[in-house]
């Protein structure tokens, strides 16, 4: 991969990890799930900012990297499990 | 996300389980091994302990080339191959079709491996090409890719199982999606219960929402390859062709040249290198020369993807002039979507389109995939915890999920500790045997002796002890070692090194807490998570 590609993926899978690590600590239901306080966030808030999370995505399409999409979008799904992973509550905790 | 009715996502969810059951183990070995063989090449380099090499282009070839055609049998100089060999160097494949005495038509000839600088012979091999190109240097890494492909059996039944595999995984993908009303609300929700059945609910279900396009990406396209050889194309070749398979051949791959076998020398393959390159950028990796010194000779020059590009290329010239003649679609003789699609079906498979980057996302999309197929199991035996049926199946399911690691990383000491001797060849899948045996008689001794319980705990420390002790081994046989292998490049090497070391470690770490888990775990039936359960479970 050419050193542009290379950026263009790195800096769309950063931004999309930001947004994909808001959506999770603002995920409604994994917080009382976890007995946080639920904070009042939108829903569409929520979806601008999983818009967000997908704008990467159509960037690399319209400037035609297909090569840089497909990692960025391979790396989007990995990003989301291993975030829900992190802000699981740990496994002694009891509802 | 989609709300079926309890009726039918009650036949969904029976539909989505029991196709896992019946089919989850062997999914989960073509899966895994999937996942291992994305890193196929820098496994084979980690075995033989082979440095950075650099492109067998970047040196000129031709002379190399020419005179080692002509130190061969006149017999086999119809048709050349040229390509990097899995040491790093030039490796000149001089061959003719021929009859076997089985009546089968196969590929006989000398394989040359020079040193690309000098020219110099470095070894030289003569036979059918499937005894000939037994290379042992590649002996685990074809092994590894082998069980992927067919899971080591013989053609067509292996392809056609593991097509029939893919379109289980597709199917449970879809089914998957369908039958949870609440997807995209619990993609973050992950309560982690000791061994509650939500627990295990929620795992399955957050990696099958994250990694749900994916794994029916790789399956689709696994299946795809599966099929495309072991049925695809007969089918095709009957039904639209009448059998004329030559008519078929020539409708996909364009009509051949017409015979002219007047004798011609072939222009300089150097410059129709360096023209290709120029053309569309990318670097060459094989070189194809068909009729090699007639007048209706032609060469095809293959190039990986350009950079940022996912379709690799072939170029056509003609051999006795060196004249540019067309850039060779995969399919047909015109560019069509057909042809594109067909040629971008690998790169997405393997994850080579991007270097290391695109491999290690792929990798840890088929861990993703492993880690939903062990969870789905997980989940379907949590349900039937207090059922006596069922505890069998428990053995089994932990002694295939966290065995056959363990009896894959035995096939890689088997090669290890016989390479370079020629019996690397069988050693590798022998240890790969004696290594199942052996987790297969644990397992039973420890179902017997303690019900099961810890199984999976005990497995996982023999996994991380097994991991831990391959880079010892590659050392320890005559491998090189990491200050060595740095010095001459050989940086895969070190990485595989602590990234086995570090796996080790962290198998084993879980298997402690999975020990101590087990023994404290006070709330291990099914019904104390039942009421928790979504109305879809």
């Amino acid at each position: 991969m050419d050193a542009l590609n290379g950026l263009m993926s790195l800096a769309a899978c950063a931004w999309s990890l930001a947004m994909i690590v808001l959506l999770g600590l603002s995920d409604p239901k994994s917080r009382r799930t976890a007995q946080k306080p639920v904070a009042r966030v939108s829903s569409s808030l929520r979806l601008t900012a999983a818009a967000f999370a997908l704008l990467p995505g159509a960037l690399l399409l319209a400037a035609g990297s297909a090569v840089a999409f497909l990692i960025w979008s391979g790396f989007l799904t990995i990003a989301g499990w291993a975030v829900a992973i992190v802000l699981a509550p740990p496994s002694h905790h009891r509802e | 996300m989609f709300n079926l009715g309890q009726a039918k996502t009650k036949i969904l969810v029976a539909v989505h389980g029991w196709s896992g059951v019946v089919l989850g183990f062997l999914l989960y070995a073509v899966v895994l091994t999937g996942t291992i063989a994305v890193f196929a090449h820098e496994i084979g380099h980690w075995s033989i302990g082979r440095g950075e090499a650099p492109s067998i282009y970047q040196h000129p070839i031709d002379d190399h080339v020419r005179t080692a055609i002509n130190s061969v049998e006149p017999r086999f100089r119809h048709d050349v191959s040229i390509f990097s060999s899995p040491r790093g160097n030039l490796a000149v494949w001089a061959h003719t079709h021929a009859k076997r005495p089985s009546g089968q038509l196969a590929d006989i000839g000398a394989l040359l491996e020079l040193d690309p600088r000098s020219g110099r012979e470095i070894a030289r091999r003569e036979g059918w090409s499937n005894e000939v190109f037994r290379e042992t240097a590649t002996a685990l890494e074809r092994f590894l890719v082998d069980v992927h492909v067919r899971l080591h059996m013989p053609n067509p039944w292996g392809l056609l199982l593991t097509g029939v595999l893919g379109l289980a995984m597709m199917a449970a993908a879809v089914s998957g999606l369908l039958m949870h009303p609440n997807l995209i609300k619990d993609s973050f929700t992950l309560r982690r219960h000791k061994k509650t059945l939500v627990a295990a609910r929620d795992e399955h279900a957050v990696a099958g929402t994250w990694g749900l396009p994916f794994a029916f990406l790789l399956a689709l396209t696994g299946a795809f390859f599966s099929f495309a050889l072991s049925f695809g194309l007969p089918i095709v070749s009957l039904v639209a062709f009448g059998g004329d398979q030559a008519k078929l051949r020539d409708t996909l791959v364009g009509a051949r040249p017409a015979v002219d076998e007047r004798s011609a020398e072939v222009a300089n393959l150097d410059a129709m290198i360096r023209d290709a390159q120029t053309r569309v950028g990318g670097s060459v990796n094989r070189v194809s020369i068909t009729h090699y010194g007639r007048k209706n000779g032609q060469v095809t020059i293959a190039l990986d993807p350009a950079p940022g590009e996912l379709e690799p290329s072939r170029l056509v010239y003609e051999a006795p002039d060196g004249a540019f003649v067309m850039r060779k679609t995969r399919i047909g003789t015109e560019p069509s979507l057909g042809s594109t699609l067909f040629s971008i079906i690998g790169p997405l498979h393997f994850g080579n389109f991007g270097g290391v980057i695109s491999k290690l996302v792929w990798g840890a999309l088929g861990f993703a995939s492993c880690f939903m197929i062990a969870t789905g199991m997980s989940l379907w035996l949590r349900r039937r915890a207090g059922d006596e049926r069922w505890r069998i199946f428990a053995c089994v399911n932990a002694t295939v999920i966290f065995g056959l690691p363990i009896a894959l990383a035995a096939s890689a000491y088997g090669f290890l500790l016989s390479y370079p001797a020629e019996s690397a060849a069988t050693a590798t899948p022998l240890a790969f045997l004696a290594g199942a045996m052996l987790v297969i008689s644990f397992a039973t001794y420890a179902s017997q002796r303690s019900g099961g319980q810890a199984l999976d705990a005990h497995l996982m420390w023999g996994l991380g002890l097994t991991l831990i002790g391959l880079p010892i081994a590659r050392i320890a046989s005559g491998g090189i070692f990491w200050p060595e292998a740095f010095a001459a490049g050989a940086h895969e090497t070190i990485v595989i090194d602590f990234a086995l070391l570090l796996g080790g470690a962290f198998c084993i770490r879980l298997a402690r807490r999975w020990g101590v888990s087990t023994l404290s775990d006070t709330e291990p039936a099914a019904t104390s998570g039942k009421s928790q359960m979504d109305p879809a479970e």
